[in-house]
């Protein structure tokens, strides 16, 4: 069973994703911060991670560039507002995202690259 | 017996005159000989003083004396001690009936003799400091007089003994009241503020419990639910999935659409109808608009945020009302949930705005408006004739912000009867849409006494300017004193035309237009 790390601070929505991936056969591990998602990238070695960009204590670039340096080879899917930056959007590809996924998003579409990134 | 009743009592009368008399003046006068020769003869038994009968000692009545309890003192009989002056001068009369003798009465303070006038004044002190308080005996009436004088029997405690001299000065108990005021408020105040901490603390928590018990209905709904399946459900099936009792429970469907609000946000495709459906379903729609009936702002805001997420276009009616309330939140969020909603083209929601909009509220609508205008042509010409001067100028603004070319001559026909503010803003559109026809409203304010004005068309004609402009740049360079409009119009001559410009400035031969120019050469310096 693959393992994949959402680092979201919207519970619902992390909560949301997690149901919908269970149901493809994913165990989901739900980080709701910044820390908390370094610290489960560490331990947990999950298979993909799905990070939001706007989270508490450390940002989705900073997830992104130590999960590049502790597991270069993980997959990495960007949550993230319309609103937001394209420079930051742009930075996160730099450092190595996936993909990325702006909201608001459908979580089917989601599903669908979570499967197609862990396939490849 | 009867004579000395009667007599007693007439006595008595005369006393209580005399006592009502003394004591309301406040006791402090002496009395005179005669009264205390009365209160003697009421009183019973005064402290420390006794009586006593004398007579001259003559030898024949020795034996009959000394029958009568007298012995010898010196040249004197005298009788034993005597408790009441009364007992003393009834033995003294009967005495001196039996014996044909001149008997005397004799006062002695506290085993001392001594003469009348000291016992008027041991009784007057006496009575001046409350420690004896004459009394009446056989009163067969009860007076007020009495009653203060039986109630002036309880044991002597002096008035002031007991206060504190600070509770004397006015000033000091307004003080002290204040301060008493100020301690009660602060504990109050703290009370009040815990209570609500606590309460608001509960809250909280409840809405976290509420919280958790709405993620797995919504997800079920929303990834297990087909559109049609949950379109064919009563509601009391799609209560179902949510636990039992809990949507009677005010805070519970306040958590309830706020998560599908906050879903509704970040979701979008067939999750947002499927979100819609659910609110409707659960009859959540008429919550939120029966809380636009609440008196408080929060509350009536966030149910407009509502009503404007999940499209509830029947609730219009009751968003109209609140279009021009003097809350500028409800305000705010009750025309921009209008102007989503009613699609209306021809802004008139915005056009009738009575108040004042600020930047937040152009920001806001200019959103909407650029959404509308993507489906219909708009008719911001409504907002350019509003009545309302702010209004006006967002229309004028949404010229230049939409590209409303087909507008430019309405801002030329408005230029002249335009406020300062109303015409910098058409300037900009005439800047920005490059309107070259207008020329002659741009030359005309370059010649305005107003700064701001003048600074925008200067702007205006660097950009869209012809070689009229050019003379009559040069013409007001001579005219300015301003550093700021000199240095505008000789970088706008500059792009103009870079010849013409340096002609003129060597013509007028001016140091501060040579250093501008030089300024404005330099590669380095001539975009700061």
């Amino acid at each position: 069973m693959k393992n994949v790390l959402i680092i979201e601070d919207d519970k619902l929505i992390s909560r949301l994703v997690q149901f919908r991936l269970k149901k493809d056969g994913y165990k989901v591990i739900m980080a709701e911060d910044g820390l908390q998602g370094i610290i489960a990238i560490e331990n947990e070695s999950p298979d993909l991670i799905i990070t939001d960009v706007m989270i508490p204590f450390k940002n989705g670039i900073e997830i992104i560039n130590h999960a590049k340096k502790f597991s270069p080879k993980v997959p990495i899917i960007v949550l993230s507002s319309l609103g937001e930056e394209e420079g930051t959007v742009m930075e996160a590809f730099n450092l190595g995202a996936s993909d990325f996924i702006p909201k608001p998003f459908n979580p089917n579409e989601l599903a669908i690259r979570v499967k197609r990134l862990l396939n490849n | 017996m009867k004579f000395f009743c009667s007599k007693n009592s007439a006595l008595l009368f005369l006393t209580f005159i005399f006592l009502n008399s003394y004591i309301c003046k406040g006791q402090v006068d002496s009395l005179s000989t005669s009264e205390i020769e009365e209160i003697l003869i009421l009183e019973s038994n005064i402290q420390g003083l006794l009586f006593q009968l004398s007579v001259e000692v003559k030898q024949y009545e020795l034996f009959e004396i000394e029958n009568e309890g007298f012995f010898k003192n010196n040249n004197f009989w005298l009788s034993d001690t005597i408790q009441t002056y009364n007992d003393a001068l009834v033995l003294k009369s009967i005495l001196e009936e039996r014996y044909n003798l001149k008997f005397h009465v004799k006062y002695i303070i506290f085993d001392k003799e001594v003469d009348r006038e000291a016992v008027d004044s041991y009784l007057n002190n006496l009575i001046r400091n409350e420690i004896f308080i004459p009394m009446t005996n056989g009163a067969s009436e009860v007076s007020d007089g009495e009653l203060i004088i039986l109630g002036s029997k309880v044991d002597f405690k002096p008035f002031h003994k007991l206060k504190l001299k600070l509770l004397q000065d006015i000033k000091v108990i307004i003080l002290i009241s204040i301060l008493v005021l100020f301690l009660l408020s602060s504990i109050i105040l703290v009370v009040i503020m815990i209570f609500i901490k606590s309460r608001n603390k509960q809250r909280n928590e409840l809405s976290k419990k509420f919280k958790e018990l709405t993620y797995e209905p919504i997800s079920i709904i929303l990834f297990d639910k087909s559109l049609e399946e949950i379109e064919s459900y009563s509601k009391a099936e799609i209560e179902s999935y949510l636990p039992k009792n809990y949507l009677s429970k005010p805070l519970f469907k306040m958590v309830l659409i706020q998560e599908i609000i906050s879903l509704n946000k970040n979701m979008k495709g067939e999750f947002k109808l499927k979100l819609k459906l659910f609110y409707r379903k659960l009859d959540l729609h008429l919550f939120s608009i029966n809380r636009l009936k609440s008196k408080s702002w929060d509350v009536v805001t966030s149910a407009i945020v509502e009503i404007n997420e999940m499209d509830l276009k029947e609730a219009l009616p009751e968003i109209e009302k609140l279009v021009n309330h003097k809350n500028f939140h409800i305000r705010s969020s009750a025309v921009a949930t209008q102007l989503n909603l009613s699609l209306d083209k021809n802004l008139n929601v915005l056009a009738n705005q009575t108040y004042p909009l600020s930047a937040w509220q152009q920001m806001i609508y200019l959103r909407i408006i650029k959404y509308l205008s993507s489906k219909d042509v708009v008719k911001i010409i409504y907002l350019m004739e509003s009545e309302n001067p702010s209004v006006r100028i967002f229309g004028i603004k949404l010229v230049r912000y939409l590209g409303r070319m087909d507008r430019i001559a309405k801002l030329a026909e408005m230029y002249p009867a335009a406020s300062e503010e109303e015409k910098i803003e058409i300037l900009k559109g005439f800047n920005s849409l490059g309107a070259q026809t207008e020329l002659d409203h741009v030359h005309q304010s370059l010649f305005s006494n107003k700064e701001r004005l003048c600074l925008q068309a200067i702007k205006t004609l660097k950009n869209i300017g012809d070689e009229k402009s050019e003379l009559l740049l040069q013409e007001r360079l001579k005219s300015v004193d301003s550093f700021v409009l000199q240095k505008e119009i000789l970088s706008a001559l500059v792009k103009l035309n870079k010849d013409s410009f340096d002609q003129f400035v060597m013509d007028e031969s001016n140091e501060t237009f040579i250093a501008i120019q030089n300024h404005l050469q330099d590669p380095l310096l001539s975009d700061v």
